[in-house]
């Protein structure tokens, strides 16, 4: 089980602060959504609690140590990431991509064995992708590409995920299927966070939320709590509006 | 393809086109004669041809084509990008200016390479020095910066060209069209083949992330920034021992990568090796044309890896990669 801890984190694109002194935790069996506008930092967040950027206030600590300063391959086997977008420049079929998710788990000579290759195949079948193994990523659809590389992230089997927009490109069933897997995941003890982009998703599938306003201003707690009419129309400059659907609530758009 | 049959077929290929190399030119050796002198025994002749004059340059020539197609899949992954070549950020183009001026003062083999090797270390520096500047070290930036610097090693060359009397006209085109009529010593070549094949082997399957973008590959556990440090190094070195020895001979290092990525795919792990024997028996028989074809004068090699290659490209782009 590991943990993801960002403390007094803050972060600043040339003059704009994208966020100022964030803190949370991503624990084992907790699913977050993040919510905010357009360029209101979400994708540059995930990258700095990735270590993929480097930190310039605050920390970012993976199981109580500083995320850059783990070795890359030890920090992908507990905590994976979904890019936004996947590009394939050179030919590879459908398997070997999703394989590359055993890459952390396998010494340097070692060659993807039986149990990899199992892992890789679940993985594509949970994504419906099984028919598809020896098909040439390039000649996959934009949802299939997608799906393609969530299941990159599956076989990769990472303590703690972290998804930027993984709905892109997804229709309407492979979206819920989507969450529900992640939901059980995160059940199942992972500790999940994913950028959405619609408050309803966040509010049915996940526990917590983030909310950057773009400002540097952030707010956290639990969906329930947090997701309302008043913080959901700042969030995003548009008045929203709530309808009450059994004990539920739907939020929509004021035309 | 499995890997047993397909590095069992690209050796025989190598080996085959050796022999080939080793028979053919101006003056025929049957195979009978071949096996006779290879065996310690045979005339005097044909014996000093095979072994003083084809043998050393048909090692030179597998060493070069090996050196270029390494180099080029090293340089396609670096910049990620699949049209990249060695000769793309300017190192040929570095080579190139050293060597001609070395040959316009009418210097000796010897030298022109030595100019040659600094002119591509030179331009290697260069390159490094201005993409790095500011500290950001995007492939779109290094791969701008390199194409700006040949396009100024090409204006050089043009100059340079412009201005050289008429006499050394000759020496100067061979040495740009790629040449390999006065490689005689095959071992240096050859060894620092097998240092960059055993600098990067280890690393195939990095590669194979890194061709899917800087990302991506940090996500699954590389370590992007040395690594990519080390394609250059490595790629750079590779391509200017090549240059060095053979000029600028073109399409092997651009062309090579691909035919393979084609026929078995772009797991590195096969990629590298595979292009590494195509590439030198590409090159082997490229040369042995070139100086057999109208005997006793030569072509430059660089020619005729075009004109074997173009068509067998081609061909496999036709075909479609492997299912």
């Amino acid at each position: 089980m590991s943990t993801l801890s960002v403390d007094k984190l803050s972060i600043k694109v040339g003059e704009r602060h994208l966020c100022n002194r964030l803190t949370l935790t991503l624990n084992p069996a907790e699913r977050w959504a993040i919510l905010g506008a357009n360029g209101s930092g979400k994708t540059t967040l995930l990258h700095t609690m990735t270590g993929l950027l480097p930190l310039t206030e605050g920390s970012v600590e993976l199981d109580g140590h500083p995320i850059t300063t783990i070795a890359r391959r030890a920090v992908a086997q507990r905590l994976g990431l979904l890019l936004q977008d996947s590009h394939d420049p050179f030919p590879v079929t459908v398997l070997e991509s999703v394989l590359s998710g055993r890459h952390p788990h396998l010494e340097r000579w070692s060659q993807e064995g039986e149990e990899d290759l199992a892992i890789a195949r679940q993985a594509l079948a949970a994504m419906a992708l099984d028919e598809m193994e020896g098909r040439m990523v390039q000649t996959l659809s934009g949802g299939e590409r997608r799906r393609l590389a969530i299941a990159t992230l599956l076989t990769q089997d990472p303590a703690l995920m972290l998804l930027d927009e993984p709905l892109n490109h997804l229709d309407l069933r492979h979206q819920q299927q989507l969450l529900q897997r992640l939901k059980r995941l995160g059940d199942e003890g992972k500790g999940v966070m994913m950028v959405l982009h619609d408050p309803n998703l966040a509010l049915r599938y996940c526990d917590r939320a983030l909310l950057l306003y773009g400002d540097g201003s952030w707010e956290s707690g639990s969906c329930q709590e947090l997701l309302t009419t008043e913080r959901l129309s700042r969030l995003y400059g548009y008045p929203i509006r709530q309808l009450m659907e059994g004990s539920g609530r739907i939020f929509i758009p004021e035309e | 393809m499995k890997s047993l049959p397909l590095f069992t077929l690209l050796s025989l290929l190598a080996i085959l086109a050796m022999l080939v190399a080793l028979m053919a030119g101006s003056v025929a050796i049957s195979p009978a004669e071949l096996a006779a002198i290879l065996a310690g025994e045979g005339d005097g002749i044909g014996r000093e041809i095979v072994l003083q004059l084809r043998l050393p340059r048909a090692l030179a020539a597998f060493a070069v084509g090996g050196l270029l197609a390494l180099a080029g899949v090293q340089m396609q992954v670096l910049l990620g990008n699949p049209l990249a070549d060695p000769y793309v950020l300017g190192i040929s183009g570095g080579a190139a200016v050293g060597a001609l001026l070395a040959l316009l003062a009418g210097a000796a083999t010897l030298i022109v390479n030595g100019a040659a090797l600094a002119g591509a270390l030179g331009s290697m520096l260069l390159v490094f020095g201005l993409a790095h500047g500011s500290g950001a070290w995007s492939p779109s930036r290094l791969l701008l910066t390199g194409v700006v610097i040949a396009s100024g090693w090409g204006a050089l060359i043009s100059f340079l060209l412009a201005v050289a009397p008429q006499h050394n006209l000759p020496g100067m085109l061979f040495w740009l069209m790629g040449d390999l009529s006065h490689a005689d010593q095959a071992t240096p070549a050859l060894l620092i083949l097998l240092l960059g094949l055993l600098i990067t082997q280890p690393q195939a399957r990095n590669l194979n992330l890194l061709a899917r973008g800087e990302l991506q590959a940090s996500v699954l556990g590389v370590t992007v920034t040395p690594l990519r440090l080390q394609l250059y190094l490595i790629a750079s070195l590779l391509t200017a021992t090549a240059v060095t020895i053979g000029g600028s001979i073109g399409f092997v290092g651009l062309v090579v990568p691909h035919m393979l990525r084609l026929l078995i795919g772009s797991d590195h792990r096969r990629l590298i090796p595979a292009s590494l024997l195509f590439g030198g028996t590409l090159l082997l028989l490229a040369d042995t044309l070139a100086r057999s074809l109208i005997a006793p004068q030569q072509l430059p090699v660089g020619v005729l890896t075009a004109l074997v290659g173009v068509p067998l490209f081609l061909y496999l782009l036709q075909r479609g990669y492997r299912q």
